[in-house]
């Protein structure tokens, strides 16, 4: 168990300190690109605009609430990252315990299978409402197919576990029989 | 090394070969000339040299419990000792007597005249518990194979 959450941290770090990498560069060229747009703009076109805002506030307080927006949207942006670095480092861990640890496969079956399983039922129910001329944001139905699907998902797995478990119960007590009559 | 070819027997022995090697003890030589008879025979392994504290000793089949491999190294196991051995599981799996040895995973063969059964774990593990107390770990994909096995063995 220590090895395990050992190399959760570890492998959690690692992805993060990857993704947020990776997410930082794409921020810094896309807030780049921006910024070259808009003195673009500067430079050929001017125009004036009214904007109706709240008496007690300034246009230089909206500036700063914007400023500090743009940096939370970044905070929330490096949250999602480590809760996907955390669940990624947990998975990866996992996997590379298996050997040791035959129980942990289950919950890796489980969580593989869940995953395989929301997707189909995502990409079905896509297709149908797409169909009807409906469209609907992929990860938002994922999600909210997760959220009512788990518990018959659950069922399902454990049927399906207790099934293998009494079919190889049979088979050995069958070869448990054939060794005897060996004897 | 003296070849001699004897032809003088009977008509009766005449179906099988027999090959005698006269030697004062046992090396790498003689281990290697015993393999190769039996490679060129094509017939199941009836002894194999092992190796315990460097001493080779020619140890009968019929006398090992299971074949194993452990750190890139591969072991013979009889009721009384383990020994070192040069043969590889496959080759082992390819030579040995099919109706008593087993390969019930990718590590090891077992003789089924020394199980004392084969037992499941509430997590659905499958291990086989040998006569001298043994437990070693079957693969779930060979369970179907050595049914098949043992139903075929029954039937014959």
């Amino acid at each position: 168990m220590k090895n395990f959450i050992r190399r959760s941290i570890v492998l959690g770090c690692i992805i993060y300190l990857l993704l947020s990498f990776i997410i930082n560069i794409s921020f810094t060229i896309n807030s780049n690109r921006q910024l070259k747009e808009l003195e673009f703009r500067d430079q050929n076109e001017l125009k004036e605009e009214t904007v109706g805002i709240p008496k007690d506030t300034s246009v230089a307080n909206l500036i700063q609430m914007n400023y500090y927006s743009g940096r939370l949207e970044i905070v929330y942006h490096h949250f999602e990252v480590m809760t996907i670095a955390i669940f990624l480092g947990i998975f990866i861990s996992m996997v590379m315990i298996l050997k040791e640890n035959s129980k942990i496969k289950f919950v890796l079956f489980f969580i593989i299978g869940n995953i395989i399983f929301n997707l189909f039922c995502t990409s079905i129910t896509l297709f149908v409402f797409q169909s009807n001329g409906i469209e609907l944001d992929f990860i938002e139905k994922y999600i909210n197919i997760t959220e009512h699907t788990f518990i018959a998902y659950t069922i399902i797995y454990c049927v399906f576990l207790m099934i293998a478990f009494l079919d190889m119960k049979v088979k050995i007590k069958k070869i448990n029989e054939s060794i005897k009559k060996r004897e | 090394m003296k070849v001699t070819i004897d032809m003088q027997i009977s008509e009766k022995n005449s179906e099988e070969i027999e090959v005698v090697i006269k030697t004062p003890k046992l090396s790498e030589k003689i281990e290697s000339i015993v393999e190769k008879i039996y490679d060129i025979g094509n017939t199941a392994i009836q002894t194999i040299v092992g190796r315990k504290e460097n001493v080779v000793t020619l140890i009968e089949t019929s006398h090992i419990v299971r074949f194993y491999s452990n750190k890139q190294n591969n072991y013979c196991e009889t009721l009384e000792d383990t020994y070192k051995i040069k043969k590889r599981l496959y080759e082992l799996e390819q030579n040995l007597d099919k109706t008593n040895f087993i390969r019930i995973s990718h590590s090891c063969i077992v003789n089924m005249k020394y199980v004392k059964c084969f037992d499941l774990s509430m997590i659905g593990n499958v291990t086989v518990i040998l006569k001298n107390g043994i437990r070693e770990e079957v693969s779930k994909r060979r369970i179907s194979y050595i049914l098949k096995l043992l139903k075929e063995k029954e039937e014959k």
